[in-house]
This record gives structure tokens, C-alpha cells and sequence, in this order.
């Protein structure tokens, strides 16, 4: 990287900084000189390090600087709090712009103004300058008369963000994750407003883990930063060497199904898998394939490493407590059997098991048979009319009878997002396990079992781009200590004798048999693919298509079902066009190049509330996109045309 | 292409503008059966007399396979013998199986279903009003004594 004269202009100068949160060093020797008037982007994966540094170099507390240094135009700037930073000219857009309830955006950005500068300034000259500003990025007055990002959609905060950099004149900006969570049209106005502000008076810092930002806006220098250490640095060639990480990538290598352009929908039911998790699954078998834990040669290590290595990735996505906490099975249904058969085994007359109408049938279905089998009394919590849970008799249908609590964090059918934690606090007031079915949920959004606190959580990894039969059963430990194994077999004992058996450890007391472990090993790519992406901006994605598809259903004149706010829901989207069946219409739609699932969706009992033997269901990913909306709405149309009496 | 195929416009005419869709007062047999995996229901009614399927009517709700594959029954079965119209029904079975290519004479508006071979899925729907006849007539014998009962 090019050195200029460092007196003429602004300069920040990074040198051998390490530095800790708590007791964790996540820097661990960072050199980085970013001058007014240059463009740096700083990429890499997610828990690399990079909104660390920036918030070391903006001075937030909770971060300690254990060596090395930061100056900004020569002065050591570390022991200076960060509005004498902001002073120097130092600036940050974050990440997660924070809402301040009762200040407009036009008043908050005066008080900044006149704190920075350290100047009066009359609100009519001011507001001159802002509107220059505004001009300059095409914002609308509206806007400014807001307050500061309360109710701002993602783009907006960004935007907003922006317009900040803008009237408060620094001379070096640091942009972190300015792009995550924004659609691409959002995407290009804020790169285009930060172009439009570029120049020779400001310097740049972009910190982004993907690369689609740098399609419009273009860094003359480029760092990948990983594991606290700036691996690589270089020219704008580097950004484009990492291409295939962002959406762009994702879309290049999903959007075709099979090798044909299919428009995929119905990604509740199973999503398509990325090139990575297929390669991983095949590597495992050229490259490691032994059976696991039993081996004394090296292979069979290899294998157990790889296995439990998955095990950790695990872990770490969904935000487990512990490892042993995770136990691997083939999917949500297998996981739900697990603790229906084991734990249900306790339930006695007069015990309940409360679910609610919401669930697939592999949340109902193994209860019933644990009712069956115990006598207890199996109950429901309804559905209101817009498609959430009814809680308003969860008092009356959740007592100290209820032994067991289970719920859907995401319907399949509805694609509502239901209140787990309260539900969770809830059953545990009264003394009863909560298990979550979270095969919709954990794909689409950030998901933090340990946070949750439930008791019992299931996924399925063909439905986060993992391989079918990968999945896993989270537990308390606790639970898991208590839980009798459902299958008995290899691996799963510790002794066996002529009457009895001691069991193996947590979780492989659970685990009998050969398991699935090319498909663990899957789903671990999966999960870090996903990683990558972030599962904000996945979550974040997916809240922007699916608010355009219920937009664009509705103006076709579709019936949604479930609750049209996006807030409350996931990428599900169950329509009825006209009066078309939907088998129907699903037909029609195939023969059109879209694939959507048609019937009850093994949700009979959704169906049955809501009056309709079935609906369509249009469900979204990562890589699908508005266009793909406008395709399925086409056809819509054309189905309406042939039906038309 | 396919979807002129399964959609021609035989089918959406059946469906649309339904033949014999109606109650049959006094219908010696009736029958009534859903399909869980989409919803389609399907009644069938009869006149049978001495042996003959006299009369053919049907009513229920469900796609356009399910319902104008009823309609088109009523039409093709009606004024055959119970033996005959059994016949037709293991006739149809057998298209829908891909083992029958159905002749035109018999079949009549029955063959433009033909393209839902390709759906496996959708061929429960083609076979639903058939199901429902044949679950009917089967106790009639050859009509005589016959009882109306219900399943579903
Ligand atoms: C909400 C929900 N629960 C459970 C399941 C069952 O998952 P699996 O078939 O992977 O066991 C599904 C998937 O169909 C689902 O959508």
C-alpha cells in the first residue's frame, strides 16, 4: 500500500494493536493507515474482529487495549473519550443504528453539529446546510422530521446514517456493516450516497463481511481481516477474489435448480444446498470415511474428529451452552419422537401436554401418542383470527397440570413467529418443560438456544441447506442426564451385561448405531455458509422479499393467510388466488417454471381453523429474489386467465 | 405441452359447467368420500334399476381433476349395466395406471384426463369419483335389494 505524505493530510494509524473484551483478545496485531481521500474496505468473516477494531478506534467503552497504539493525525488518541474523537474528526456509522425516542433526526444532528464543531449555530443556518446536504443525497424532508430512527425501515437507518457522515464533515469515516440487512435497492442508494461524499476531503474505512457493497462502491485498497489479524491486504482485485461469499454468489450458484432455471419455492419444505455442503459431504466420504468413536486407527479418528467438529459448529450457530447439549439426529421429527418417547414415559393421569393448533403434525402427532400411552390429557392453545397464537386463556390452559409444553417458534403453514420466550417463561412458572419445534426458525433467523432457555429444541439441517437426515436435538443438560435413550444399540453403552446395560456419556447415550455423520459433517458447512452471510442479513433478506410478495399477493387480489406484518413472521407465505384449488394452481404454476407446495402442508389442524382443506405456499431463502416475485405473480394472472369462467 | 394436455379445454368445461351435478331424490345408492390431501369431496347418487345404472348424479367441491373427472363419469357411466359400469371403472383405473390406452367409443370426454398420468400426485383426484362409485354400486350386486350407505 502506497504511503503518502502523512503531515499534508488526515491520517489514522493502526500499529500492533491487540486488544480484549474481558479476558478474550480478539485483536491480535493489527496494522492498518487509512488517509483522507482513500477508500479502504476491510472484509472478512463474521467473529474476525473487524467492528472490534472500530470500536476501539471510536473509543466505546468495554474494550481494553492491551498493546500497540491508534493515532489520528499523529496524536494518541486511546485515552480520549469518543466525542473528543468525534471532535478530531473521527466518525462512525454502526452497525445497529439506536432509536432516540423524542429527538428528530434535524435536532439531534444540530446538537451533534454544534458539540463537534464546538459552535453555536443558528437553526436557520443549519438547516441551510442540511438541506444542501439532503440535496446532495436525494433525502426527503419527511424524513429529518422523524425521530432519529424510530420506526426507520433498514434502509432508512442506513440512510440515515449517511446523511450524518454528511453534515457532520469528518475527515475519516468508518463504515461498519453499513450494508447488512439491506435489500439491493436500499444497498445502492446508501453506496451511491457514500460515493457522492467521497473525496478528497474524507477518508473511507468500510468494514463489511461480503462483498456486494463493493460492486458500487469501489476501495483502492482492500484488507481480509481474520481471526483478529489482517491476513491479506491489496488492491481492488481482492474484493472481487472473494466474490463468491455474498449474495450475488449465492444466487450465481443456487438460482439454478439442477442446472435449469427453476423458480424455487417451497424451501419450507426443503431448501437446495450450496456447492460447499455437497463437496463436504463428498470429501468426507473420499477423504475420511471410517466408522466413528470405535476405531483404533487413524481414519476412524479422523472421522470422529470431523463429527464432532460438526458437533461444534452446532453449537456455536445455534448458540448452545455446551456441546454435549447437542444431540445429533436425522430431523425435527426424529428429534420431537426422542423427547415424546423418553420423557413422555413419566407423564401419568392427569398430567397434561399443551401444544397448540399451530404445529406440523411431527409436534402432535408423537403426543398423542404419549397421551395414548400414559393417559394424559393433551390440550391446545387456539389461533386467532390473523393467525397468531390465542393466548389470551394460556392462564386457564397452562397450570401446574402441564408437564410438557410444546410450540412451533416459526408455523410452517402461516409462517408466524410465535413469543417463545415468554411462552418459555411462562411453563416454566408453572413447573412444565417447554419443547420448541424450531425446523422453520433456526434456517431464517438468528436463533440463541441459550438465551431462550427452553428445554428442548429441534431442528432439521435440509431445511438450512444442510443434507437431509442432519439434524440435531438440543437439551438442557440437565434434561439430558435424566432422559432414558429411545434406541439402544452400538456406541450409545457404556457395559453390557446378561440383564442390563450402563449407558455412555451425554450426548452419546442418544446417538445409537451408526449415525448420519457425512451428513453432520454437511450440515456444518452449512451452517458456516451461513455464518458467512450472517443470519442478520439472512433474517434481514427475507423480511424484505417476503414484505414484497404479501405486498404484491394482496394487489393481485391473493388471500394470505397468517399475519401480513413482517415483524411477526417468516418467509411463508400461504395464499389462496381467486377461487383456483390450490392443487390447481400449484399445476399451473409448475408448468410455468415455479415450484410451490400445495395442500395442508401436514399442518391439518391450521386448515381446519382457518376453513380450507389447503392452500398454496410460496416459501423464500436466500437466494431467491423480487424478480422471482414478479415471475410468480405473472403466472398468477395467467392461472386467473385459463380458470376465468 | 403438458398443460394444454392436462388443462385442455375438456377438463375446465366439465369443471366449469358440471353434467349431473345435482341431489338425486330417492337414490337407491349414494355414496360420499373425501381426500384429505386436498380437500376434494365427492357424492355420487344412482338410480339403479334391474341391473342398470338409470340414472347418474353427482355433488361435491375440490380441483378441476377431481370434479370434472365426476362430471364425466355421470356422462359415460349412466344407462350401462352395474357389471358394465364396473368395467368402466377398472378401465379408467387402468388408464390412470398408464396400463389402458383408453378407447375413444368408451370413454367418450374420460380421455382427456389421460394427461394426468404424468402427475402422479394429482391421479387421486382423477380416481376419487371413481372410488366412490364402485364403493357404491359394489354392494348392489346386480342392483336387486340394493341399500344406500355411506362412507366417509
Ligand atoms: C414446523 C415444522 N416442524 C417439523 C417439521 C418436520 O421436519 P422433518 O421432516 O425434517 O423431520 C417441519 C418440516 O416439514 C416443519 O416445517
Amino acid at each position: 500500500m502506497t504511503q503518502t505524505d502523512a503531515t499534508a493530510t488526515a491520517t489514522l494509524e493502526v500499529k500492533g494493536l491487540h486488544a480484549a473484551v474481558g479476558d478474550r483478545e480478539i485483536l491480535r496485531g493489527i496494522d492498518l493507515t487509512v488517509q483522507q481521500g482513500q477508500i479502504h474496505a476491510l472484509m472478512g468473516p463474521n467473529g474476525s474482529g473487524k467492528s472490534t477494531l472500530s470500536n476501539v478506534i471510536m473509543g466505546r467503552p468495554g474494550y481494553r487495549i492491551m498493546e500497540g497504539s491508534v493515532t489520528f493525525n499523529g496524536e494518541d488518541i486511546t485515552a480520549l473519550p469518543p466525542d473528543q474523537r468525534a471532535k478530531r474528526g473521527l466518525f462512525l456509522a454502526m452497525q445497529y443504528p439506536t432509536e432516540v425516542p423524542g429527538v428528530s433526526v434535524v435536532n439531534f444532528l444540530r446538537t451533534a453539529y454544534q458539540a463537534i464543531k464546538g459552535e453555536q449555530i443558528s437553526a436557520l443556518a443549519f438547516r441551510k446546510h442540511m438541506k444542501t446536504q439532503m440535496d446532495r443525497l436525494g433525502i426527503e424532508d419527511a424524513m429529518v422530521q422523524r425521530y432519529v430512527n424510530q420506526g426507520f425501515s433498514g434502509g432508512e437507518k442506513k440512510r440515515n446514517e449517511v446523511l450524518q457522515l454528511a453534515v457532520l464533515e469528518p475527515t475519516l469515516a468508518i463504515l461498519d456493516e453499513t450494508d447488512s440487512g439491506l435489500d439491493i435497492d436500499s444497498l445502492k442508494l446508501v453506496a451511491e450516497s457514500v460515493n457522492e461524499l467521497a473525496g478528497p476531503e474524507l477518508g473511507v474505512l468500510i468494514i463489511t463481511h461480503y462483498q456486494r457493497m463493493l460492486n458500487y462502491i469501489t476501495p483502492g485498497f482492500v484488507h481480509v481481516m481474520m481471526q483478529g489479524k489482517i491476513v491479506k491486504s491489496g488492491g481492488p482485485e481482492l474484493a472481487h477474489e472473494l466474490e463468491d461469499k455474498g449474495y450475488e454468489g449465492v444466487r450465481r450458484e443456487l438460482g439454478k435448480v439442477h442446472g435449469r432455471p427453476l423458480v424455487y419455492l417451497d424451501n419450507a419444505a426443503t431448501s437446495q444446498k450450496p456447492q460447499c455442503v455437497i463437496d463436504g459431504e463428498a470429501r468426507y466420504y473420499a477423504e475420511l470415511n471410517a466408522n466413528i468413536h470405535r476405531g483404533v486407527h487413524a481414519l476412524s479418528q479422523q472421522a470422529t474428529d470431523a463429527y464432532e467438529a460438526a458437533r461444534d459448529t452446532v453449537r456455536r450457530f445455534i448458540n448452545a451452552a455446551r456441546r454435549e447439549e447437542i444431540v445429533f439426529v436425522r430431523g425435527t421429527t426424529e428429534a420431537v419422537n426422542l423427547v415424546a418417547a423418553s420423557w413422555g414415559q413419566r407423564l401419568q393421569p392427569g398430567d397434561e401436554i399443551l401444544i397448540t393448533e399451530m404445529e406440523h403434525h411431527s409436534n402432535i402427532v408423537p403426543w398423542q401418542l404419549v397421551a395414548q400411552a400414559t393417559g394424559a390429557k393433551l390440550r391446545y392453545l387456539g389461533l386467532t383470527d390473523d393467525g397468531l397464537l390465542d393466548l389470551s386463556n394460556l392462564g386457564e390452559l397452562l397450570g401446574d397440570r402441564t408437564k410438557i409444553l410444546g410450540v412451533t417458534a416459526m408455523s410452517n403453514a402461516l409462517g408466524t413467529i410465535t413469543p417463545l420466550k415468554q411462552l418459555v417463561d411462562a411453563a416454566h412458572a408453572v413447573g412444565a418443560i417447554v419443547v420448541v419445534d424450531a425446523a422453520q426458525a433456526a434456517p431464517h433467523m438468528p436463533f440463541d438456544m441459550d438465551g431462550l432457555e427452553a428445554d428442548f429444541l429441534a431442528f432439521s439441517g435440509h431445511k438450512m441447506l444442510g443434507p437431509t437426515a442432519s439434524g440435531g436435538l438440543l437439551a438442557k443438560r440437565e434434561h439430558l442426564d435424566r432422559l432414558q435413550p429411545m434406541f439402544g444399540g452400538g456406541d450409545m453403552i457404556r457395559e453390557v451385561f446378561h440383564d442390563h446395560a450402563t449407558w455412555n456419556d451425554v450426548p452419546y447415550r442418544f446417538e445409537a448405531g451408526t449415525m448420519q455423520v457425512a451428513q453432520q459433517v454437511g450440515l456444518a458447512a452449512a451452517c458456516d455458509y451461513l455464518d458467512a452471510l450472517g443470519m442478520e442479513a439472512v433474517r434481514a433478506h427475507e423480511v424484505d422479499i417476503t414484505r414484497y410478495a404479501i405486498d404484491r399477493l394482496l394487489e393481485a387480489g391473493a388471500v394470505v393467510y397468517g399475519p401480513k406484518d413482517t415483524d411477526i413472521r417468516g418467509g411463508t407465505v400461504s395464499f389462496w388466488y381467486h377461487d383456483i384449488h390450490p392443487h390447481d394452481l400449484a399445476t399451473i404454476l409448475n408448468e410455468e417454471g415455479i415450484a410451490v407446495r400445495a395442500g395442508h402442508h401436514c399442518a391439518q389442524l391450521v386448515m381446519r381453523r382457518y376453513g380450507t382443506p389447503a392452500t398454496v405456499r410460496a416459501s423464500f431463502y436466500v437466494y431467491n429474489t423480487n424478480e422471482e416475485v414478479d415471475l410468480l405473480v405473472a403466472s398468477l394472472a395467467r392461472a386467473g386467465d385459463i380458470f376465468a369462467s | 405441452m403438458a398443460l394444454d394436455d392436462i388443462y385442455k379445454e375438456v377438463i375446465l368445461d366439465h369443471y366449469k359447467n358440471p353434467r349431473n351435478k345435482r341431489d338425486l331424490p330417492g337414490a337407491e345408492v349414494s355414496c360420499t368420500r373425501n381426500n384429505p390431501l386436498c380437500g376434494d369431496e365427492i357424492t355420487v347418487f344412482a338410480h339403479v334399476d334391474d341391473g342398470t345404472v338409470a340414472e347418474l348424479t353427482f355433488q361435491g367441491a375440490g380441483c378441476s381433476i377431481s370434479q370434472s373427472s365426476a362430471s364425466m363419469m355421470t356422462e359415460a357411466a349412466a344407462g350401462r349395466t352395474v357389471d358394465q359400469t364396473l368395467e368402466l371403472a377398472g378401465q379408467f383405473r387402468g388408464m390412470m395406471a398408464g396400463e389402458v390406452e383408453p378407447d375413444d367409443d368408451r370413454f367418450g370426454d374420460l380421455v382427456a384426463l389421460k394427461g394426468v398420468v404424468k402427475y402422479p400426485i394429482r391421479i387421486k383426484c382423477a380416481v376419487l369419483a371413481w372410488d366412490v362409485l364402485q364403493e357404491a354400486l359394489q354392494d348392489t350386486g346386480e342392483a336387486t335389494g340394493a341399500r344406500p350407505h355411506t362412507v366417509g
